[in-house]
């Protein structure tokens, strides 16, 4: 069993798993949504 | 909301009811060859991310959301594995996320080390996966994970989330054997269960914290082949060998 203070360090790690990727998943969508064009000056 | 139990050491599991079959996005001979996959499982997002995009996209999402409804959350496993947290399951959720526009989970975890990764099928039955972490009652969940094998981590967060007053919708691994999607015991095969292994069933329940009923279907498949020594001796070694 993990202790206590691991538990809330695992909370806090997932959190932190969840919004990097929720971020990385915006900004594919934002660059696969761009032209051609759009994407290179980008 | 459920509080936090971690004094629990058995697995709040569930019987079945109408659960769907486990959605597998990819074969795992495919996956485990990408090059972003023992990075992606010693913790490193980006190659979790490059991972879960070069596979996702090679499926038809609206197989995915023939099980995510509106209103839906998604939880994915967030466990200790060795060094790091494996972050599969995490980048899995935030890229259905924005394609389904659904909510992901954000505190409920893994409080133990189950160690069931390359572990033995011995050893996923003997040390079960504990999860903790607080609920919405009324809420549908779709848990997420990297692996399903046997069905027992899924199944004992689905235990979680239902002892909390949550419903839970369904299942996507990234990957696992086609033969362990179907997760809900049938009844044919807790009566074969019954009728080989019924005599030993209350020393399971005193070792596991669970009734047969509560099994998934290849824990059960996997009781079945062999006979009831061999059970109590299994289990009492993978405890024994993960030191519990």
């Amino acid at each position: 069993m993990l202790t206590p203070s691991e538990i809330e360090w695992l909370r806090h790690d997932k959190q932190q798993a969840v919004d990097l990727f929720a971020w990385m998943a915006e900004q594919d969508e934002r660059l696969t949504a761009l032209t051609d064009s759009e994407r290179v000056s980008a | 909301m459920g509080g936090d139990n971690a004094q629990v050491q058995s697995p709040l599991r569930h019987c079945w009811d109408s659960d769907p079959d486990v959605v597998i996005v990819a074969g795992e001979s495919a996956v485990k060859k990408h090059q972003s996959y023992a990075a992606a499982k010693a913790g490193s997002a980006m190659a979790a991310w490059n991972l879960v995009v070069a596979t996702m996209e090679t499926i038809d999402v609206l197989e995915i959301s023939g099980v995510v409804r509106d209103g839906d959350v998604l939880v994915a496993v967030h466990a200790m594995e060795g060094a790091g947290t494996n972050k599969i399951p995490d980048a899995m959720a935030a890229w259905i996320a924005q394609r389904l526009q659904v909510q992901v989970d954000r505190e409920i975890v893994q409080i133990n080390r189950a160690g069931h990764t390359g572990a033995s099928g011995w050893h996923r039955l003997a040390n079960q996966a504990l999860f903790d972490g607080p609920v919405v009652a009324g809420t549908s969940y779709v848990l997420l994970d990297d692996f399903v094998g046997q069905g027992g981590t899924l199944s004992n967060l689905r235990g979680h989330l239902l002892a909390h007053g949550a419903k839970v919708r369904g299942f996507v691994a990234w990957t696992g054997k086609s033969r362990s999607a179907k997760i809900a015991l049938s009844p044919a095969t807790l009566a074969e269960l019954r009728s080989k292994h019924g005599h030993i069933e209350a020393w399971w329940i005193a070792e596991l914290g669970f009734d047969f009923a509560r099994l998934t279907q290849s824990e059960a498949e996997y009781l079945l082949r062999v006979d009831v020594d061999t059970i109590r001796d299994r289990v009492a070694e993978a405890r024994q060998a993960a030191g519990g």
